[in-house]
Protein backbone atom coordinates (compact mmCIF):
# COMPACT_ATOMS: atom_id res chain seq x y z
CA UNK A 1 0.00 0.00 0.00
CA UNK A 2 2.85 2.36 0.96
CA UNK A 3 6.47 1.57 0.15
CA UNK A 4 9.41 3.89 0.45
CA UNK A 5 12.85 3.09 -0.89
CA UNK A 6 15.83 4.77 0.77
CA UNK A 7 13.80 7.93 1.19
CA UNK A 8 15.94 10.89 2.26
CA UNK A 9 15.44 14.61 2.72
CA UNK A 10 18.12 17.18 3.36
CA UNK A 11 17.55 20.82 4.29
CA UNK A 12 20.68 22.93 3.74
CA UNK A 13 22.94 20.01 4.48
CA UNK A 14 20.90 18.82 7.47
CA UNK A 15 19.55 15.32 6.97
CA UNK A 16 15.95 15.40 8.24
CA UNK A 17 15.20 11.93 6.91
CA UNK A 18 17.82 9.36 5.92
CA UNK A 19 17.38 6.22 3.88
CA UNK A 20 13.94 5.35 5.18
CA UNK A 21 12.63 2.16 3.60
CA UNK A 22 9.29 1.28 5.12
CA UNK A 23 6.41 -0.83 4.00
CA UNK A 24 2.75 -0.58 4.96
CA UNK A 25 0.71 -3.62 3.97
CA UNK A 26 -2.89 -3.51 2.81
CA UNK A 27 -5.56 -3.54 5.55
CA UNK A 28 -3.18 -2.96 8.44
CA UNK A 29 -2.89 -0.22 11.01
CA UNK A 30 0.68 0.98 10.94
CA UNK A 31 1.89 3.07 13.87
CA UNK A 32 4.61 5.53 12.92
CA UNK A 33 6.44 6.60 16.05
CA UNK A 34 9.35 8.77 16.99
CA UNK A 35 10.37 11.58 19.31
CA UNK A 36 9.89 15.20 18.24
CA UNK A 37 12.14 16.08 15.33
CA UNK A 38 12.66 12.44 14.34
CA UNK A 39 11.48 13.13 10.78
CA UNK A 40 7.95 11.70 10.97
CA UNK A 41 6.12 14.69 9.50
CA UNK A 42 8.75 15.20 6.79
CA UNK A 43 8.33 11.55 5.83
CA UNK A 44 4.54 11.94 5.69
CA UNK A 45 4.87 15.08 3.54
CA UNK A 46 7.12 13.16 1.17
CA UNK A 47 4.54 10.35 1.01
CA UNK A 48 1.98 12.94 -0.06
CA UNK A 49 4.26 14.58 -2.61
CA UNK A 50 4.18 17.88 -0.72
CA UNK A 51 7.88 17.75 0.06
CA UNK A 52 10.18 16.42 -2.65
CA UNK A 53 12.71 13.83 -1.47
CA UNK A 54 16.41 14.53 -1.95
CA UNK A 55 16.94 10.83 -2.69
CA UNK A 56 14.83 7.72 -2.84
CA UNK A 57 11.26 7.21 -3.91
CA UNK A 58 7.73 6.63 -2.67
CA UNK A 59 5.29 4.10 -4.05
CA UNK A 60 1.63 4.39 -3.18
CA UNK A 61 -0.62 1.58 -4.34
CA UNK A 62 2.53 0.18 -6.05
CA UNK A 63 3.10 3.21 -8.25
CA UNK A 64 4.87 6.55 -7.96
CA UNK A 65 2.53 9.44 -7.21
CA UNK A 66 3.49 11.23 -10.44
CA UNK A 67 2.21 8.31 -12.50
CA UNK A 68 -1.41 8.92 -11.54
CA UNK A 69 -1.37 12.02 -9.32
CA UNK A 70 -5.10 12.74 -9.19
CA UNK A 71 -6.15 9.08 -9.15
CA UNK A 72 -3.88 8.26 -6.22
CA UNK A 73 -4.78 11.42 -4.28
CA UNK A 74 -8.45 10.46 -4.51
CA UNK A 75 -7.69 7.14 -2.81
CA UNK A 76 -6.03 8.79 0.20
CA UNK A 77 -7.50 10.62 3.18
CA UNK A 78 -5.19 12.82 5.22
CA UNK A 79 -5.46 14.36 8.67
CA UNK A 80 -2.60 16.62 9.68
CA UNK A 81 -1.65 17.57 13.21
CA UNK A 82 -2.98 21.11 12.74
CA UNK A 83 -6.17 21.90 10.87
CA UNK A 84 -6.59 24.98 8.70
CA UNK A 85 -9.89 26.44 7.54
CA UNK A 86 -11.08 29.19 5.27
CA UNK A 87 -12.34 32.16 7.27
CA UNK A 88 -15.77 32.26 5.73
CA UNK A 89 -16.65 28.56 5.82
CA UNK A 90 -18.93 26.78 8.25
CA UNK A 91 -18.26 23.12 9.04
CA UNK A 92 -20.87 22.10 6.46
CA UNK A 93 -19.49 24.48 3.80
CA UNK A 94 -16.02 23.08 4.42
CA UNK A 95 -17.13 19.49 3.94
CA UNK A 96 -19.25 20.48 0.92
CA UNK A 97 -16.21 22.13 -0.69
CA UNK A 98 -14.06 19.04 -0.26
CA UNK A 99 -16.90 16.70 -1.24
CA UNK A 100 -17.05 18.53 -4.55
CA UNK A 101 -13.28 18.46 -4.92
CA UNK A 102 -13.27 14.67 -4.42
CA UNK A 103 -16.42 14.30 -6.52
CA UNK A 104 -18.27 12.49 -3.72
CA UNK A 105 -21.56 10.93 -4.79
CA UNK A 106 -24.60 11.75 -2.67
CA UNK A 107 -22.51 14.33 -0.84
CA UNK A 108 -25.28 15.87 1.30
CA UNK A 109 -26.06 12.56 3.02
CA UNK A 110 -22.42 11.66 3.41
CA UNK A 111 -21.70 15.03 5.05
CA UNK A 112 -24.56 14.63 7.55
CA UNK A 113 -23.48 11.07 8.38
CA UNK A 114 -19.91 12.13 9.00
CA UNK A 115 -20.90 15.17 11.06
CA UNK A 116 -22.96 12.77 13.17
CA UNK A 117 -20.08 10.30 13.40
CA UNK A 118 -17.65 12.90 14.71
CA UNK A 119 -20.31 14.39 16.95
CA UNK A 120 -20.37 17.80 15.24
CA UNK A 121 -23.84 17.80 13.70
CA UNK A 122 -25.09 20.44 16.09
CA UNK A 123 -22.21 22.71 15.03
CA UNK A 124 -22.57 22.18 11.27
CA UNK A 125 -23.52 25.79 10.63
CA UNK A 126 -20.90 27.31 12.91
CA UNK A 127 -17.68 28.74 11.49
CA UNK A 128 -15.03 26.03 11.52
CA UNK A 129 -12.30 28.53 12.34
CA UNK A 130 -13.96 29.30 15.68
CA UNK A 131 -14.02 25.64 16.78
CA UNK A 132 -11.88 24.36 19.63
CA UNK A 133 -8.78 22.44 18.55
CA UNK A 134 -10.43 19.14 19.39
CA UNK A 135 -13.48 19.97 17.27
CA UNK A 136 -11.24 21.10 14.42
CA UNK A 137 -9.39 17.80 14.65
CA UNK A 138 -12.68 15.92 14.39
CA UNK A 139 -13.77 18.02 11.41
CA UNK A 140 -10.42 17.31 9.76
CA UNK A 141 -11.06 13.61 10.24
CA UNK A 142 -14.54 13.94 8.74
CA UNK A 143 -12.94 15.66 5.73
CA UNK A 144 -10.42 12.86 5.37
CA UNK A 145 -13.20 10.23 5.42
CA UNK A 146 -15.55 12.06 3.02
CA UNK A 147 -14.53 10.19 -0.12
CA UNK A 148 -14.25 6.83 1.63
CA UNK A 149 -10.49 6.50 0.96
CA UNK A 150 -8.66 3.18 0.88
CA UNK A 151 -5.67 4.63 2.71
CA UNK A 152 -5.80 6.97 5.69
CA UNK A 153 -2.69 8.93 6.63
CA UNK A 154 -3.05 10.51 10.03
CA UNK A 155 -0.50 12.74 11.72
CA UNK A 156 -1.20 13.01 15.46
CA UNK A 157 -4.98 12.64 15.00
CA UNK A 158 -5.85 12.52 18.70
CA UNK A 159 -3.31 14.97 20.10
CA UNK A 160 -5.92 17.67 20.79
CA UNK A 161 -8.78 15.46 21.94
CA UNK A 162 -10.20 14.84 25.40
CA UNK A 163 -10.44 11.22 26.66
CA UNK A 164 -13.97 10.81 25.22
CA UNK A 165 -12.79 12.14 21.89
CA UNK A 166 -9.78 9.81 21.92
CA UNK A 167 -12.07 6.85 22.57
CA UNK A 168 -14.47 7.89 19.79
CA UNK A 169 -11.68 8.30 17.27
CA UNK A 170 -10.11 4.98 18.32
CA UNK A 171 -13.42 3.22 17.68
CA UNK A 172 -13.80 5.01 14.39
CA UNK A 173 -10.32 3.99 13.25
CA UNK A 174 -10.84 0.37 14.30
CA UNK A 175 -14.14 0.42 12.41
CA UNK A 176 -12.34 1.73 9.33
CA UNK A 177 -9.70 -0.98 9.68
CA UNK A 178 -12.42 -3.64 9.95
CA UNK A 179 -13.93 -2.23 6.77
CA UNK A 180 -10.67 -3.03 5.01
CA UNK A 181 -8.98 0.36 5.13
CA UNK A 182 -5.24 0.76 5.55
CA UNK A 183 -4.29 3.23 8.25
CA UNK A 184 -0.93 4.92 8.66
CA UNK A 185 -0.96 6.73 11.98
CA UNK A 186 1.83 8.89 13.29
CA UNK A 187 1.54 9.64 16.97
CA UNK A 188 3.48 10.35 20.09
CA UNK A 189 0.63 8.99 22.25
CA UNK A 190 2.13 5.53 22.51
CA UNK A 191 -0.72 3.99 24.51
CA UNK A 192 -3.05 4.92 21.66
CA UNK A 193 -0.87 3.28 19.03
CA UNK A 194 -0.39 0.25 21.28
CA UNK A 195 -4.13 -0.32 21.31
CA UNK A 196 -4.70 0.08 17.59
CA UNK A 197 -1.58 -0.69 15.53
CA UNK A 198 -0.82 -4.04 13.96
CA UNK A 199 2.76 -3.04 13.23
CA UNK A 200 4.91 -0.08 14.17
CA UNK A 201 7.80 1.76 12.62
CA UNK A 202 10.04 3.77 14.92
CA UNK A 203 11.93 6.80 13.65
CA UNK A 204 14.92 8.19 15.47
CA UNK A 205 17.15 11.04 14.27
CA UNK A 206 15.80 10.79 10.73
CA UNK A 207 16.24 7.05 10.42
CA UNK A 208 13.78 4.19 10.66
CA UNK A 209 15.31 2.11 13.45
CA UNK A 210 12.59 -0.49 13.95
CA UNK A 211 9.70 -1.89 11.98
CA UNK A 212 7.76 -4.90 13.17
CA UNK A 213 4.68 -6.07 15.04
CA UNK A 214 4.61 -5.00 18.66
CA UNK A 215 4.89 -8.62 19.88
CA UNK A 216 7.98 -9.22 17.76
CA UNK A 217 9.55 -5.97 18.88
CA UNK A 218 9.06 -6.91 22.51
CA UNK A 219 10.51 -10.35 21.93
CA UNK A 220 13.52 -8.97 20.16
CA UNK A 221 14.15 -6.23 22.67
CA UNK A 222 13.45 -8.20 25.77
CA UNK A 223 13.97 -11.95 25.25
CA UNK A 224 13.05 -12.72 28.88
CA UNK A 225 9.49 -12.91 30.13
CA UNK A 226 8.73 -11.74 33.67
CA UNK A 227 6.27 -13.97 35.51
CA UNK A 228 4.69 -13.21 38.86
CA UNK A 229 3.14 -16.19 40.64
CA UNK A 230 0.97 -15.78 43.72
CA UNK A 231 0.89 -18.84 45.98
CA UNK A 232 -1.45 -19.93 48.82
CA UNK A 233 1.38 -19.41 51.32
CA UNK A 234 5.11 -18.78 51.38
CA UNK A 235 7.39 -21.55 50.03
CA UNK A 236 10.97 -20.29 50.55
CA UNK A 237 12.66 -23.32 48.95
CA UNK A 238 10.50 -23.32 45.84
CA UNK A 239 12.43 -20.46 44.17
CA UNK A 240 15.67 -22.47 44.40
CA UNK A 241 13.96 -25.52 42.91
CA UNK A 242 12.50 -23.55 40.02
CA UNK A 243 15.86 -21.87 39.30
CA UNK A 244 17.17 -25.36 38.40
CA UNK A 245 14.76 -25.58 35.46
CA UNK A 246 16.58 -24.98 32.11
CA UNK A 247 14.25 -22.23 30.90
CA UNK A 248 14.22 -20.27 34.18
CA UNK A 249 16.95 -17.62 34.30
CA UNK A 250 16.14 -16.20 37.70
CA UNK A 251 13.70 -17.01 40.53
CA UNK A 252 13.04 -14.95 43.63
CA UNK A 253 10.70 -15.59 46.52
CA UNK A 254 8.89 -12.60 48.09
CA UNK A 255 6.49 -13.83 50.78
CA UNK A 256 3.57 -15.45 48.99
CA UNK A 257 4.92 -14.43 45.64
CA UNK A 258 7.43 -15.88 43.24
CA UNK A 259 9.12 -13.60 40.71
CA UNK A 260 10.50 -15.50 37.72
CA UNK A 261 12.46 -14.48 34.65
CA UNK A 262 11.98 -17.12 31.98
CA UNK A 263 13.01 -17.58 28.37
CA UNK A 264 10.46 -15.57 26.36
CA UNK A 265 10.82 -17.42 23.06
CA UNK A 266 8.31 -20.10 24.04
CA UNK A 267 5.47 -20.50 26.52
CA UNK A 268 6.69 -22.29 29.69
CA UNK A 269 3.72 -21.57 31.94
CA UNK A 270 2.41 -25.15 31.90
CA UNK A 271 5.81 -26.58 32.93
CA UNK A 272 6.16 -24.00 35.69
CA UNK A 273 2.66 -24.78 37.00
CA UNK A 274 3.46 -28.46 37.09
CA UNK A 275 6.73 -27.83 38.93
CA UNK A 276 4.98 -25.67 41.53
CA UNK A 277 2.06 -28.04 42.16
CA UNK A 278 4.33 -31.07 42.35
CA UNK A 279 6.24 -29.20 45.07
CA UNK A 280 2.99 -29.07 47.04
CA UNK A 281 2.11 -25.40 46.51
CA UNK A 282 -1.16 -24.02 45.24
CA UNK A 283 -1.16 -21.31 42.54
CA UNK A 284 -3.70 -18.54 43.18
CA UNK A 285 -2.69 -16.35 40.24
CA UNK A 286 -0.04 -16.18 37.50
CA UNK A 287 0.67 -12.97 35.64
CA UNK A 288 3.12 -12.26 32.84
CA UNK A 289 4.52 -8.76 32.59
CA UNK A 290 5.11 -7.66 29.00
CA UNK A 291 7.27 -4.81 27.86
CA UNK A 292 5.02 -1.87 27.02
CA UNK A 293 5.36 0.03 23.76
CA UNK A 294 6.57 2.94 25.83
CA UNK A 295 9.40 0.84 27.28
CA UNK A 296 10.24 -0.53 23.83
CA UNK A 297 10.22 3.01 22.39
CA UNK A 298 12.45 4.36 25.13
CA UNK A 299 14.86 1.43 24.81
CA UNK A 300 15.13 1.90 21.05
CA UNK A 301 15.42 5.67 20.99
CA UNK A 302 17.55 6.22 24.08
CA UNK A 303 19.94 3.34 23.57
CA UNK A 304 20.18 3.77 19.80
CA UNK A 305 19.06 0.20 19.21
CA UNK A 306 18.36 -0.74 15.61
CA UNK A 307 15.94 -3.59 14.96
CA UNK A 308 15.83 -3.40 11.22
CA UNK A 309 18.04 -6.36 10.32
CA UNK A 310 15.97 -9.54 10.50
CA UNK A 311 16.10 -11.14 13.91
CA UNK A 312 19.20 -9.25 14.98
CA UNK A 313 19.20 -6.74 17.77
CA UNK A 314 22.23 -4.53 17.71
CA UNK A 315 23.43 -1.19 18.92
CA UNK A 316 24.40 1.42 16.39
CA UNK B 1 -5.96 16.00 -27.54
CA UNK B 2 -9.52 14.74 -27.08
CA UNK B 3 -8.22 11.85 -25.01
CA UNK B 4 -6.23 14.26 -22.86
CA UNK B 5 -9.29 16.42 -22.31
CA UNK B 6 -11.47 13.51 -21.38
CA UNK B 7 -9.21 11.39 -19.20
CA UNK B 8 -9.81 11.20 -15.46
CA UNK B 9 -6.78 13.27 -14.50
CA UNK B 10 -7.82 16.18 -16.73
CA UNK B 11 -11.37 16.08 -15.37
CA UNK B 12 -10.07 16.05 -11.80
CA UNK B 13 -7.71 18.93 -12.58
CA UNK B 14 -10.49 21.02 -14.12
CA UNK B 15 -12.73 20.27 -11.14
CA UNK B 16 -9.97 21.59 -8.87
CA UNK B 17 -9.50 24.68 -11.07
CA UNK B 18 -13.23 25.38 -11.01
CA UNK B 19 -13.55 24.98 -7.25
CA UNK B 20 -10.52 27.11 -6.42
CA UNK B 21 -11.71 29.76 -8.85
CA UNK B 22 -15.29 29.74 -7.50
CA UNK B 23 -14.23 30.02 -3.87
CA UNK B 24 -11.82 32.86 -4.62
CA UNK B 25 -14.35 34.69 -6.80
CA UNK B 26 -17.06 34.34 -4.14
CA UNK B 27 -14.68 35.79 -1.53
CA UNK B 28 -13.89 38.74 -3.78
CA UNK B 29 -17.49 39.43 -4.80
CA UNK B 30 -18.64 39.37 -1.19
CA UNK B 31 -15.70 41.49 -0.09
CA UNK B 32 -15.71 45.19 0.64
CA UNK B 33 -12.59 46.12 -1.35
CA UNK B 34 -13.97 45.41 -4.81
CA UNK B 35 -16.86 47.85 -4.39
CA UNK B 36 -14.61 50.55 -2.91
CA UNK B 37 -12.39 50.32 -6.00
CA UNK B 38 -15.39 50.38 -8.35
CA UNK B 39 -16.76 53.44 -6.53
CA UNK B 40 -13.36 55.18 -6.66
CA UNK B 41 -13.03 54.41 -10.36
CA UNK B 42 -16.48 55.79 -11.12
CA UNK B 43 -15.82 58.89 -9.03
CA UNK B 44 -12.61 59.53 -10.98
CA UNK B 45 -14.47 59.02 -14.26
CA UNK B 46 -17.26 61.40 -13.21
CA UNK B 47 -14.72 64.01 -12.18
CA UNK B 48 -12.91 63.80 -15.53
CA UNK B 49 -16.14 63.87 -17.52
CA UNK B 50 -17.33 66.88 -15.52
CA UNK B 51 -14.13 68.71 -16.39
CA UNK B 52 -14.67 67.91 -20.08
CA UNK B 53 -18.26 69.18 -19.81
CA UNK B 54 -17.06 72.43 -18.25
CA UNK B 55 -14.43 72.73 -20.96
CA UNK B 56 -17.04 72.16 -23.69
CA UNK B 57 -19.32 74.73 -22.08
CA UNK B 58 -16.58 77.33 -21.70
CA UNK B 59 -15.01 76.85 -25.13
CA UNK B 60 -18.29 76.48 -27.03
CA UNK B 61 -17.13 73.28 -28.73
CA UNK B 62 -19.88 71.35 -30.49
CA UNK B 63 -18.01 68.12 -30.97
CA UNK B 64 -15.53 66.45 -28.63
CA UNK B 65 -14.07 63.11 -29.58
CA UNK B 66 -12.36 60.74 -27.20
CA UNK B 67 -13.95 62.13 -24.03
CA UNK B 68 -14.09 58.63 -22.60
CA UNK B 69 -10.45 57.73 -23.36
CA UNK B 70 -8.87 59.06 -20.20
CA UNK B 71 -11.74 58.05 -17.84
CA UNK B 72 -11.54 54.56 -19.36
CA UNK B 73 -7.79 54.42 -18.77
CA UNK B 74 -8.33 55.63 -15.19
CA UNK B 75 -10.84 52.91 -14.29
CA UNK B 76 -8.77 50.20 -15.99
CA UNK B 77 -5.67 51.42 -14.14
CA UNK B 78 -7.48 51.37 -10.77
CA UNK B 79 -8.96 47.94 -11.46
CA UNK B 80 -5.55 46.61 -12.46
CA UNK B 81 -3.91 47.98 -9.30
CA UNK B 82 -6.66 46.43 -7.16
CA UNK B 83 -6.30 43.07 -8.91
CA UNK B 84 -2.51 43.27 -8.65
CA UNK B 85 -2.73 43.71 -4.86
CA UNK B 86 -5.35 40.99 -4.63
CA UNK B 87 -3.29 38.58 -6.77
CA UNK B 88 -0.01 39.30 -5.05
CA UNK B 89 -1.51 38.33 -1.69
CA UNK B 90 -3.69 35.43 -2.80
CA UNK B 91 -1.18 32.55 -2.75
CA UNK B 92 0.97 34.03 0.00
CA UNK B 93 -2.10 34.37 2.27
CA UNK B 94 -3.20 30.78 1.71
CA UNK B 95 0.32 29.50 2.28
CA UNK B 96 0.54 31.59 5.45
CA UNK B 97 -2.85 30.38 6.73
CA UNK B 98 -2.08 26.73 5.95
CA UNK B 99 -5.23 26.22 3.85
CA UNK B 100 -3.11 25.69 0.75
CA UNK B 101 -1.40 22.67 2.30
CA UNK B 102 -4.77 21.07 3.07
CA UNK B 103 -5.83 21.51 -0.57
CA UNK B 104 -2.67 19.78 -1.75
CA UNK B 105 -3.39 16.74 0.46
CA UNK B 106 -6.15 16.09 -2.05
CA UNK B 107 -6.50 16.16 -5.84
CA UNK B 108 -5.01 19.62 -6.39
CA UNK B 109 -1.67 20.27 -8.11
CA UNK B 110 0.33 23.41 -8.81
CA UNK B 111 -1.17 23.87 -12.29
CA UNK B 112 -4.79 23.65 -11.12
CA UNK B 113 -4.05 25.89 -8.15
CA UNK B 114 -2.36 28.68 -10.15
CA UNK B 115 -4.97 28.46 -12.90
CA UNK B 116 -7.84 28.59 -10.39
CA UNK B 117 -6.38 31.69 -8.76
CA UNK B 118 -5.72 33.37 -12.12
CA UNK B 119 -9.22 32.70 -13.48
CA UNK B 120 -10.84 34.06 -10.30
CA UNK B 121 -8.97 37.36 -10.70
CA UNK B 122 -9.86 37.56 -14.39
CA UNK B 123 -13.52 36.81 -13.68
CA UNK B 124 -13.47 39.63 -11.12
CA UNK B 125 -12.07 41.96 -13.78
CA UNK B 126 -14.82 40.98 -16.20
CA UNK B 127 -17.37 41.74 -13.49
CA UNK B 128 -15.76 45.15 -12.94
CA UNK B 129 -15.76 45.81 -16.69
CA UNK B 130 -19.46 44.98 -16.81
CA UNK B 131 -20.23 47.46 -14.02
CA UNK B 132 -18.04 50.12 -15.67
CA UNK B 133 -19.66 49.51 -19.07
CA UNK B 134 -23.15 49.97 -17.62
CA UNK B 135 -22.13 53.14 -15.80
CA UNK B 136 -20.24 54.56 -18.80
CA UNK B 137 -23.32 53.86 -20.94
CA UNK B 138 -25.35 55.86 -18.45
CA UNK B 139 -22.78 58.69 -18.46
CA UNK B 140 -22.82 58.72 -22.28
CA UNK B 141 -26.60 59.07 -22.22
CA UNK B 142 -26.46 61.87 -19.66
CA UNK B 143 -23.60 63.88 -21.22
CA UNK B 144 -24.12 63.21 -24.93
CA UNK B 145 -20.43 62.30 -25.22
CA UNK B 146 -20.17 59.42 -27.64
CA UNK B 147 -18.04 56.31 -27.36
CA UNK B 148 -15.38 56.08 -30.04
CA UNK B 149 -16.07 53.20 -32.40
CA UNK B 150 -12.82 51.45 -31.48
CA UNK B 151 -13.52 51.29 -27.74
CA UNK B 152 -14.02 47.52 -28.06
CA UNK B 153 -10.38 47.11 -29.11
CA UNK B 154 -9.23 49.09 -26.08
CA UNK B 155 -11.39 46.98 -23.75
CA UNK B 156 -10.07 43.78 -25.34
CA UNK B 157 -6.48 44.94 -24.88
CA UNK B 158 -7.28 45.91 -21.30
CA UNK B 159 -8.29 42.30 -20.61
CA UNK B 160 -4.92 41.11 -21.92
CA UNK B 161 -3.07 43.79 -19.96
CA UNK B 162 -4.90 42.99 -16.72
CA UNK B 163 -4.12 39.33 -17.39
CA UNK B 164 -0.41 40.30 -17.48
CA UNK B 165 -0.72 42.24 -14.22
CA UNK B 166 -2.50 39.29 -12.56
CA UNK B 167 -0.03 36.70 -13.92
CA UNK B 168 2.97 38.75 -12.78
CA UNK B 169 1.43 39.33 -9.32
CA UNK B 170 0.63 35.63 -8.93
CA UNK B 171 4.25 34.92 -9.81
CA UNK B 172 5.37 37.25 -6.99
CA UNK B 173 2.86 35.66 -4.63
CA UNK B 174 4.05 32.14 -5.46
CA UNK B 175 7.49 32.92 -4.09
CA UNK B 176 6.39 34.73 -0.93
CA UNK B 177 5.79 32.98 2.38
CA UNK B 178 3.68 35.74 3.87
CA UNK B 179 1.33 38.49 2.78
CA UNK B 180 3.74 41.11 4.11
CA UNK B 181 6.66 39.77 2.07
CA UNK B 182 4.47 39.60 -1.04
CA UNK B 183 3.27 43.18 -0.63
CA UNK B 184 6.78 44.47 0.07
CA UNK B 185 8.06 42.73 -3.05
CA UNK B 186 5.24 44.19 -5.13
CA UNK B 187 5.74 47.71 -3.76
CA UNK B 188 9.51 47.51 -4.32
CA UNK B 189 8.99 46.60 -7.98
CA UNK B 190 6.37 49.32 -8.42
CA UNK B 191 8.68 51.84 -6.79
CA UNK B 192 11.58 50.67 -8.94
CA UNK B 193 9.57 51.19 -12.13
CA UNK B 194 8.46 54.63 -10.96
CA UNK B 195 12.05 55.57 -10.10
CA UNK B 196 13.21 54.58 -13.55
CA UNK B 197 10.41 56.58 -15.18
CA UNK B 198 10.74 59.74 -13.09
CA UNK B 199 14.51 59.46 -12.70
CA UNK B 200 14.88 59.43 -16.47
CA UNK B 201 12.68 62.51 -16.81
CA UNK B 202 14.48 64.43 -14.04
CA UNK B 203 17.98 63.53 -15.22
CA UNK B 204 17.21 64.26 -18.85
CA UNK B 205 16.34 67.83 -17.84
CA UNK B 206 19.85 68.37 -16.46
CA UNK B 207 22.21 69.70 -19.18
CA UNK B 208 25.43 67.77 -19.66
CA UNK B 209 28.47 70.00 -20.07
CA UNK B 210 32.14 69.31 -20.60
CA UNK B 211 34.06 67.72 -23.42
CA UNK B 212 35.04 64.57 -21.56
CA UNK B 213 32.86 61.66 -20.52
CA UNK B 214 30.46 62.80 -17.86
CA UNK B 215 28.96 60.53 -15.10
CA UNK B 216 25.66 62.36 -15.56
CA UNK B 217 25.58 61.34 -19.21
CA UNK B 218 26.27 57.75 -18.16
CA UNK B 219 23.35 57.84 -15.67
CA UNK B 220 21.06 59.37 -18.30
CA UNK B 221 21.97 56.60 -20.75
CA UNK B 222 21.44 53.90 -18.12
CA UNK B 223 17.99 55.24 -17.23
CA UNK B 224 16.98 55.64 -20.89
CA UNK B 225 17.89 52.01 -21.51
CA UNK B 226 16.18 50.82 -18.32
CA UNK B 227 13.11 52.77 -19.35
CA UNK B 228 13.06 51.06 -22.74
CA UNK B 229 13.20 47.68 -20.98
CA UNK B 230 10.46 48.77 -18.55
CA UNK B 231 8.24 49.68 -21.50
CA UNK B 232 8.28 46.00 -22.49
CA UNK B 233 8.01 44.71 -18.93
CA UNK B 234 5.33 47.00 -17.57
CA UNK B 235 1.81 45.89 -18.59
CA UNK B 236 0.52 49.47 -18.18
CA UNK B 237 2.93 50.60 -20.85
CA UNK B 238 1.28 48.02 -23.16
CA UNK B 239 -2.11 49.54 -22.43
CA UNK B 240 -0.94 53.09 -23.18
CA UNK B 241 0.83 52.00 -26.36
CA UNK B 242 -2.24 49.96 -27.35
CA UNK B 243 -4.62 52.91 -26.83
CA UNK B 244 -2.33 55.06 -28.93
CA UNK B 245 -2.24 52.37 -31.64
CA UNK B 246 -6.05 52.15 -31.64
CA UNK B 247 -6.32 55.95 -31.88
CA UNK B 248 -3.96 55.96 -34.86
CA UNK B 249 -5.58 52.90 -36.39
CA UNK B 250 -2.24 50.97 -36.40
CA UNK B 251 -3.68 47.53 -36.02
CA UNK B 252 -0.35 45.82 -36.73
CA UNK B 253 1.16 47.52 -33.66
CA UNK B 254 -1.99 46.61 -31.73
CA UNK B 255 -1.71 42.96 -32.80
CA UNK B 256 1.96 42.86 -31.80
CA UNK B 257 1.13 44.30 -28.37
CA UNK B 258 -1.75 41.86 -27.91
CA UNK B 259 0.43 38.89 -28.87
CA UNK B 260 3.21 40.06 -26.55
CA UNK B 261 0.67 40.44 -23.74
CA UNK B 262 -0.58 36.89 -24.22
CA UNK B 263 3.00 35.55 -24.19
CA UNK B 264 3.75 37.65 -21.09
CA UNK B 265 0.79 36.09 -19.24
CA UNK B 266 1.65 32.56 -20.33
CA UNK B 267 5.29 33.03 -19.34
CA UNK B 268 4.50 34.28 -15.83
CA UNK B 269 1.77 31.72 -15.20
CA UNK B 270 4.20 28.98 -16.23
CA UNK B 271 6.90 30.45 -14.00
CA UNK B 272 4.39 30.62 -11.11
CA UNK B 273 3.71 26.88 -11.43
CA UNK B 274 7.44 26.09 -11.49
CA UNK B 275 8.09 28.39 -8.55
CA UNK B 276 5.23 26.94 -6.52
CA UNK B 277 6.63 23.45 -7.03
CA UNK B 278 10.11 24.55 -6.01
CA UNK B 279 9.02 26.67 -3.06
CA UNK B 280 6.42 24.18 -1.86
CA UNK B 281 3.04 24.74 -0.27
CA UNK B 282 4.08 24.81 3.36
CA UNK B 283 4.56 27.84 5.51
Amino acid sequence: MIRTEKLSKEYNGFAAVQDVSLQVRPNEIYGFLGPNGAGKTTTILMLLGIVKPTHGRVLLFDQPLAEDYFGIKRRIGVVAEHQFFYDEMTARDYLRFFAELYDVANAANRIETLLETVDLRAFGNARARDFSRGMQQKLGLARALLHDPELLILDEPVSALDPHGVLDIRHLLLEQARAGKTIFISSHILSEVEQTADRVGIMHRGRLVAEDSLANLRRRLHPQLDLEVELDHAHPQLAEQLAQLPFVDEALSQGHKLLLKVDGHSDHRRAISQAITSAGALILEMRSKEMSLEEAFVTITEQNVSLLTDGATGEE
Amino acid sequence: MTEMLLNGNSRARWRAVRLIQQRELRTMLFGFGLYVVIALGLMAAILLLRNYLNFVQESGLLVMSGAFNFPLFAVIFLAAIYLAVSSVTTIARERDQGTMEVLFYGPVDSISYVLGKYLAQMATYLFMLLVFALCFGLFAGLTNFSFPGNVGWVVLLSILVVSDVVAFSIFLSAQSSSVRTALLLFLSILLGLMLIQFGREILSAIPVTGRYYNPMLFMQNVLVNLNSVARWVSPFSYLMQGMEAVRRGSMDVYALLAATSVLFSLLFLGLSVVLLERKGVRR
